[in-house]
């Protein structure tokens, strides 16, 4: 419990930490504030108003408060879900990101489950008998996975998709019925780099445990190696193997924007790009601020998975060990 | 127990191998389903809309400019004015009042009347709302709408008015527009009723996907095409395959053709056609910021010019298909201007220029230095936005390097690249011309280079004043011969002076499904999809109908 609280004091900062860093994103950067919440082209134009408007316009962002007054009044708004206004889009920024998020993490998840279980089944498989013929099958194939980019492998698989006539190439679909098969293509590139990720770890750790004296002594009870490695190596194997899946979250949440753009999915990373491209910077700092979020939230989860796992964790103390 | 696991597992494997088998083996390939007789036409496009805003979002104005708005007069292929809502119209001889007589029989979609009233409104309405239609107050005096004729009385002469009024304002409907008090913040599915051939049916924000229905009661006459719908925001490398697939039948991009570097992955596609046309835009530009020192010199540029290596950037960027540019600048799809002769690279007489100024490599580093000892090392800036720009930067550093002149490059995206042009701080300017821009101002690329001049894309390099009072000669007459007289002085001007020079004129290159006949094309209105083709491609839909039948 001890242990659980001390983490999520630890989560609170980091989301603090990162609230503090978005406003100075926009409040710190050289130049008027409001050429990067208007965006330049809209500053620009406003620039032939009245002086009156601009004020008028100073008002509504409060830029002409004290900096920490500012700080305070941004973060009580993020917290209220109140992420800004983006003007190249007409609309409030929670608005445009919730239905994108949404995309992503409908690849995302699934990415995550699958790659985790196959990645995790397959590695402790491999790892269980070193130099077996899974190792030596999957090994290769899964560092030749990993070692391309996440891109090239989605190119790989559009040319696929366009000598295979039921594959889409790319977009999303109008019929949610069809979203499978769309969500096939950028989910197999994700899955497919983020299992030969996992399957490394899984296989490493495995091999690790396999050494350890209570393996030696199942063996010498009798227990079939299959049963050892699932039931007692695999458990000890386990939360590290979970601490990494989470820290992979992040990287695999930046994987899934460069192949959202590969295969034209209209989820955050195509929102990103294009917001990065035309200086949206309200859509920029918003964004930034819920994958930032996103990721700390996969880390808390992990640790809960963690504490359950493990009851030294769950516990606090660790010196049992 | 890890035994029954392990043929679980397997199982599940199985079952979705065979799954995936039945689903390519049963699944029609999208390209050979018939999709009726050809009543849709599927546009693939990488512009991006974010709001369904005519006003605000770029992409939307666009397509309201191309199916739902109409304007009061329409620019045919060969740039001459041809009637839209406006019947008829007419000019006194200092283009100081136009007088526009209307269509009687237009509608809105929503099946209001289009009246006199509506044309005025939407000019009052935008010069009040928009900035970005500042001009109009500046350039209106007066509007008078009676029943059926609109007439302008301007505030200084203007022989542009039907291009730069009369074809760039899309016309509002007053009763929908008339409560929004600023255009420009948020959406409104009632922002898309226009008076155009086509009705706004559905944006369907996550697929990306818009449809635009044939409007039945369009006062010009139904178009042909029935249906059309967008696939919006989809990469290059997905435009290719789906063309060669035939999951879409052609490519749009304003401004621009189908990108060459892309153009090698269509080749062999026989259900592929490919419609060419001279660009009216110019895809590489170099101008010169002549506030600069050296720059001022028309030697120096003429140095400059002579410098580059043009049949190179041909190859690297047309893939070969361009041609060496005129010193004239306007390529020769434009009418009314003088022949120049074309720029090709000299080095031999570039370096006697150089030395002549007593622009040398004094300390022999390989760099030259200017007349007060410094080495010449000029700031060019480009766009790393468009295609092609970072090859033409490396053959242009290549180019100055080879006769000592040193290029410190600096990239931007557009918006950085528009502040640091304001801020007139590089010395060579890498940029591009669309058709529309070249139409700007005065016509014939001035808008770009006219210093009283601002907007988004610009360079506004030129002061002298006798290109001012050219550009103002041109805005003061209707007469054909006298602007026909005057145009030719315009390119004489760009040849003597290059304030920017053409690193090369090249076609537009359309692909398209060859089921289709051959379309016009039209540049002003973004290539080969244009309301021509589109009646046009109604006759096809028949053809097809028949095709499909046998």
């Amino acid at each position: 419990m001890k242990h659980m609280t001390a983490a999520f004091c630890q989560y609170v900062l980091a989301l603090l930490a990162v609230l503090a860093l978005n406003f100075l994103l926009i409040h710190m950067m050289p130049g008027d504030p409001l050429v990067h919440i208007l965006g330049e082209e809209g500053y620009y134009q406003m620039t032939r108003q009245p002086p009156a408007y601009i004020e008028k316009i100073r008002e509504t962002y409060q830029l002409n408060d004290s900096l920490l007054k500012q700080f305070l009044t941004h973060i009580s708004r993020a917290l209220q879900g109140d992420l800004g206004w983006s003007h190249h889009h007409g609309r409030a920024v929670i608005k445009i990101i919730y239905p994108r998020m949404g995309w992503t993490l409908l690849l995302l998840i699934p990415s995550v489950i699958i790659s985790t279980m196959a990645g995790g089944i397959l590695g402790a498989l491999a790892g269980g008998s070193p130099r077996g013929w899974m190792d030596r099958i999957l090994t290769p194939f899964f560092l030749l996975i990993y070692s391309i980019p996440g891109y090239c492998l989605g190119l790989f698989l559009l040319i696929l998709a366009f000598h295979v006539d039921a594959l889409p190439m790319g977009g999303m679909p109008s019929v949610k019925t069809d979203m499978a098969l769309y969500m096939m293509m950028p989910m197999g590139v994700l899955v497919l780099h983020s299992t030969a990720y996992k399957y490394m770890i899984m296989k490493n750790a495995v091999i690790q445990e396999i050494h350890e004296a209570y393996v030696m002594t199942a063996r010498s009870k009798g227990l079939y190696d299959r049963d050892i490695l699932f039931t007692h190596v695999v458990k000890n194997a386990l939360p590290p193997f979970i601490t990494v899946v989470a820290m992979h979250f992040g990287f695999m949440m930046g994987g899934s924007l460069v192949v959202e753009m590969v295969f034209s999915w209209q989820g955050m990373g195509t929102l990103i790009y294009d917001a990065v491209i035309s200086r949206d910077y309200p859509l920029i700092s918003g964004s930034f601020m819920i994958i930032c979020a996103s990721v700390i939230l996969a880390n808390a989860l992990a640790d809960v998975i963690h504490g359950v796992l493990d009851p030294r964790i769950r516990s606090g103390n660790r010196s049992n060990e | 127990m890890a035994n029954i696991f392990f043929k679980k597992v397997r199982e599940i494997i199985l079952c979705f191998m065979a799954a995936g088998l039945l689903m390519a083996g049963c699944s029609e390939p999208s390209a050979r389903q018939i999709k009726g007789p050809g009543q849709t036409l599927r546009v693939g496009t990488p512009m991006k809309l974010k709001q369904l805003n005519p006003l605000a979002d770029y992409t939307y104005n666009i397509l309201a400019m191309l199916l739902t708005h109409d304007t009061l007069i329409r620019l045919d292929e060969n740039l001459r004015p041809i009637p839209q809502l406006a019947r008829s119209w007419s000019a006194n001889k200092d283009a100081t009042v136009w007088t526009f007589d209307l269509v009687p029989n237009a509608l809105w979609h929503d099946g209001k009347k289009v009246t006199s009233k509506d044309v005025k409104f939407t000019f009052d309405y935008l010069g009040k709302h928009d900035p970005a239609h500042a001009w109009i107050p500046s350039l209106i005096k007066e509007i008078k709408a009676t029943p059926g004729r609109v007439i302008f009385t301007l505030n200084h002469p203007y022989s542009r008015f039907l291009i730069n009024a009369g074809f760039i304002v899309r016309i509002l409907p007053q009763h929908i527009w008339g409560h929004i008090m600023t255009p420009r913040a948020g959406e409104t599915k009632e922002m898309t009723v226009g008076c155009g051939p086509y009705l706004f049916a559905q944006y369907d924000r996550t697929a990306g996907r818009m449809t635009f229905q044939r409007n039945p009661a369009y006062h010009g006459g139904a178009m042909g095409v029935e249906t059309i719908e967008f696939y919006l925001n989809r990469n290059l490398d997905i435009i290719t395959l789906s063309l060669k697939k035939g999951t879409i039948d052609l490519y749009y991009k304003y401004a621009s053709g189908f990108p060459f570097p892309y153009l090698r992955g269509l080749t062999g596609a026989k259900n592929l056609q490919f419609i060419t046309a001279p660009s009216m835009g110019i895809s590489a530009v170099l101008g010169f910021n002549m506030a600069k020192k050296n720059m001022s010199d028309i030697k120096f540029r003429r140095a400059l010019s002579l410098a580059i290596n043009y049949r190179g950037i041909n190859e690297s960027l047309f893939m070969g298909k361009g041609t060496l540019p005129g010193s004239g600048f306007v390529p020769g799809t434009f009418p009314q201007q003088s022949k120049q002769p074309f720029l090709k690279q000299d080095t031999v007489r570039c370096r006697k220029i150089l030395d002549d100024m007593n622009i040398t490599d004094k300390n022999g580093d390989g760099i030259r230095e200017d007349v007060d000892g410094r080495p010449l090392n000029l700031m060019l800036l480009a766009r790393c936005d468009l295609e092609g720009h970072d090859v033409v930067t490396r053959r242009l550093v290549n180019d100055f390097k080879s006769v000592g002149i040193g290029i410190t490059l600096k990239t931007a995206d557009l918006s950085t690249w528009i502040a640091i042009v304001r801020k007139k701080e590089a010395d060579l300017i890498l940029f591009r011309t669309t058709p529309w821009g070249m139409m700007m101002g005065a016509g014939h690329g001035s808008g770009y280079f006219d210093s009283r001049r601002e907007g988004g894309g610009v360079i506004a390099n030129v002061r002298d004043t006798t290109f001012h009072h050219l550009c103002d000669e041109i805005l003061s007459t209707t007469n054909p011969d006298t602007l026909k007289d005057l145009y030719g002085k315009m390119s004489d001007y760009y040849a003597r002076t290059l304030p920017a020079i053409a690193l090369g004129w090249h076609p537009v290159i359309y692909p398209c499904q060859n089921s289709y006949p051959v379309p016009p094309v039209n540049q002003i209105e973004g290539g080969i999809l244009n309301r021509a083709s589109l009646k046009k491609w109604g006759d096809a839909a028949i053809f097809q109908a028949g095709a499909s039948v046998k």
